[in-house]
């Protein structure tokens, strides 16, 4: 029995002891900001938590991006180093590791961040210290922050071309469905507003809690409302089972569901035989048949064999890291935020989607429209603009009032961005 | 009179450990950069939080699952408050097409009134949840099943009332306590603020759970049956502490938001309730000191491992939580508390066998 409590104890001090030289070994490797030949950059996605599967692709992409930039050279003449946070999905932590990015790597700038509240999160922080994020997830727009680059695409950059082909292909009464959340909530009353002005009829409009999985009763809404097409902004993994019950419940491919909200990743996960025939728009999809993105996603593939597929995230994530080094090419100093922010606006990027832009007012980018046909699993493009579209982040069909000023506010009013 | 001295000569170990523990954070921002400071005012919240839970759990015995429930409404109040201030409504309201700052909000626009309220109202929900609970002599397993429910289901009230609330997005700047539009107080200032308020917070729970009612809520823990025998309401006692409780995790939370600008959803649902359970369980329940050391020394590890193994530190983390909790099952600091009472109990046995003659050591030994 003495023996045992012996163990005990030694397994006790044995364990605080590890938990200690873990906390106090990092005290110490902390302050390495002295070498003066390579430029630091932060990388924020998450590796853990809820969004940890999709932020995985975009964590290579900037590994991906970075290598290249560095086998090619680096930035006149130095080299690019990375420094890769994991904020578990948690905004919180999101804000935490802002901090430790800016104020001990000192890093001249961050790509990262994929929900809406990890962006919001770190935003007082970007601000207080004067830094700057690059933000390659599409969002819902009605925010510009001045210490934020939006690579992206806006809503008004999917649906514009998307509602008035579908009205003319696909039928005029819709049915406009989304998840319970500000970016579907955004995107659907822009979408409402297209419609109505193309001529078109809402028919019903429905919201689903984040993460519900149990569509029976919206798609009795649906078949009993008489739609001709479905305009879905619903996230996540409620559009797993969103299809799934579309097709158990009686409705076909001939009511289309036209989404705004999925990737291959998402198609992934529906299956293919659920997901035939319906149509959805994003700026880039891994299908596009150019020589620029099929050397992109075999790239991709031959270097992460970790399950996860390209899809537009990927892709604006690998833009970002690639304006950001046009970015830093043209300033004297790439520790001067101020300098840098301001040298992002108009450059240019012969991204695997086409030549994309940074709008030089309102620090969202000009990207791409493409739709089409899903087929097997894959997409089928049907449409692609002939050049990058015109970001909105305050769309004109909404707000005219702000169409003369760039599409938003000016930068001192309280609605640019939470403050 | 001799038994009497055997307790006084000796301060429990434990409490040489807080004053360590209270120079080191003392001391801390004068050899750290500020927003290492920032951090640690983070995680002295949590471990305020921590302390709120020890109560209920490590002394009365009543594990609660959602007790971030409480803190997330101390944090959003504050927060609120911040979304409001001059009489401006929030872009999330107006984007559902709210014009106006609606009347039950009017009270939290004062930062200072949103902290009492932030107080006020987790310890009143408190006493209601408890009223319910523990009138109808729910016990153990339930209460915890209870306040499990009841984390999911305010995480996701608070979600769907996003007109009120932003929803999932949370609330972003959090001014650390700027009244009227005053410069808000700096990270160190703000520190010493966390620091001084947790401490009195810790001397109060001490003097607390030594008082009559600390020793009535320790055998509610011990045997409620016999405690009901002796002529005491149990539920009564049960609802005093869990309001206590309340408050403090609501104090904590009103602390918290300001410390790191924002709130979510994230900070209130089962996973950071679960998360402090975990604090209190690695440092040790039933002594205070375990709650704090848990909260401090976990968010570190976790904060600097995941620093140094962007991919692997949860598996690390995890690794050693099975460590403790599996040779050390009383925690870290409950295992030094338990070592020491065997000592002295030792030692007293020791004496006692020197005393007596030794025929009747013999007996004693047989």
């Amino acid at each position: 029995m003495k023996n045992g409590t012996f163990k005990k104890i030694t397994a006790a001090f044995a364990a605080v002891s590890v938990m200690l030289a873990a906390t106090s070994c990092g005290g110490g490797a902390s302050s390495s900001s002295s070498d003066g030949d390579v430029i630091k950059v932060g990388v924020l996605f998450s590796e853990s938590g809820s969004t940890a599967l999709v932020e995985k692709t975009m964590t290579n992409a900037c590994k991906m991006a970075f290598d290249e930039i560095n086998e090619a050279g680096g930035i006149k003449g130095k080299k690019i180093k990375y420094i890769h946070e994991d904020y578990a999905s948690d905004p919180a932590t999101a804000t935490e590791k802002i901090k430790k990015l800016v104020e001990q790597d000192e890093v001249v700038a961050t790509v990262g961040c994929y929900t809406s509240a990890s962006r919001q999160a770190t935003l007082s922080t970007l601000k207080d210290d004067n830094a700057l994020l690059i933000y390659p997830t599409y969002t819902e727009g009605e925010e510009v922050s001045p210490n934020v680059i939006y690579v992206g695409n806006m809503p008004n950059q999917q649906a514009t071309d998307f509602i008035p082909w579908i009205l003319k292909n696909v039928g005029k009464k819709v049915f406009l469905i989304g998840s319970d959340y500000v970016f579907p909530k955004t995107c659907n009353k822009q979408a409402r507003a297209l419609i109505e002005m193309y001529g078109g009829e809402v028919v019903g409009e429905e919201y689903a809690p984040l993460g519900h999985t149990d569509f029976s009763t919206i798609v009795n809404k649906i078949k009993d409302s008489g739609a001709e097409v479905v305009y879905s902004a619903l996230i996540g993994d409620s559009n797993t089972s969103f299809y799934k019950d579309y097709q158990q419940y009686g409705m076909t491919a001939d009511t289309p569901i036209c989404s705004i909200s999925i990737d291959e990743s998402n198609l992934q996960a529906i299956g293919k035989e659920f997901a035939e025939g319906h149509y959805a728009s994003m700026p880039y999809w891994s299908s596009l048949d150019t020589e620029a993105s099929k050397n992109f996603v075999s790239k991709y593939n031959s270097l992460f064999n970790d399950g996860t597929v390209v899809t537009v995230l990927t892709e604006a994530t690998y833009d970002s890291c690639y304006l950001l080094k046009a970015a830093l090419e043209k300033v004297e100093d790439p520790t001067d935020t101020t300098a840098l922010i301001n040298a992002f606006g108009g450059i240019t990027f012969d991204a695997p989607q086409g030549e994309i832009k940074v709008d030089e007012n309102n620090h969202c980018t000009w990207v791409y429209s493409r739709f089409g046909q899903i087929h097997d699993g894959a997409v089928d493009i049907l449409y692609t603009t002939d050049k990058a579209l015109r970001p909105e982040p305050w769309p004109s069909v909404l707000y005219p009032e702000y169409a003369d000023s760039n599409f938003m506010p000016s930068w001192d009013d309280p609605l640019c961005y939470p403050q | 009179m001799r038994k009497k001295k055997n307790i006084f000569s000796k301060l429990p170990l434990n409490r040489y450990f807080d004053i360590l523990m209270l120079i080191f954070l003392t001391a801390f921002p004068f050899f750290t950069k500020e927003f290492r400071v920032e951090m640690m005012g983070r995680y002295i919240c949590y471990a305020i939080f921590a302390i709120s839970l020890d109560l209920l759990w490590g002394y009365t015995g009543l594990l609660s699952l959602g007790h971030a429930v409480l803190f997330g409404m101390g944090g959003y109040m504050i927060g609120i408050s911040y979304q409001i201030q001059n009489g401006v409504v929030p872009a999330f309201m107006q984007r559902e097409g709210i014009t106006e700052i609606p009347w039950f909000y009017l009270p939290l626009q004062n930062p200072i009134v949103a902290s009492i309220l932030g107080i006020l109202i987790p310890a009143l929900f408190a006493a209601l949840i408890g009223y319910f609970v523990f009138t109808s002599k729910i016990k153990g397993v339930f209460f915890t099943i209870i306040t499990l429910a009841l984390a999911q289901i305010f995480k996701d009230f608070i979600i769907n009332v996003q007109k009120y609330t932003n929803g999932f997005n949370g609330l972003q700047s959090i001014k650390r306590f700027s009244v009227n539009g005053s410069t808000p107080l700096t990270k160190t200032t703000y520190y010493y603020v966390v620091l001084v308020i947790a401490v009195l917070v810790f001397i109060f729970c001490l003097w607390l759970t030594n008082s009559r009612v600390g020793k009535i809520c320790t055998s509610v823990r011990e045997n409620e049956a016999r405690l009901g025998f002796l002529g005491y309401n149990a539920g009564a006692f049960k609802i005093l502490i869990y309001t206590i409780s309340g408050a403090l995790a609501g104090l904590s939370g009103v602390l918290y938001a300001p410390a790191t600008s924002t709130i979510t959803t994230e900070d209130i649902g089962v996973t950071a309730s679960t998360m402090v359970v975990i604090w209190v369980a690695v440092g040790g329940r039933g002594n205070l000191t375990g709650a704090v050391f848990g909260a401090l020394l976990i968010n570190w590890a976790q904060s600097i491992l995941s620093e140094h193994f962007s991919s692997a530190w949860q598996l690390i983390i995890g690794a050693l939580l099975l460590v403790v909790i599996y040779f050390i099952p009383n925690g870290v600091i409950g295992q030094i508390v338990a070592l020491q009472r065997r000592i002295i109990t030792d030692r007293k046995k020791n004496k006692l066998m020197e005393e007596t003659p030794k025929s009747k050591k013999m007996a004693v030994v047989k």
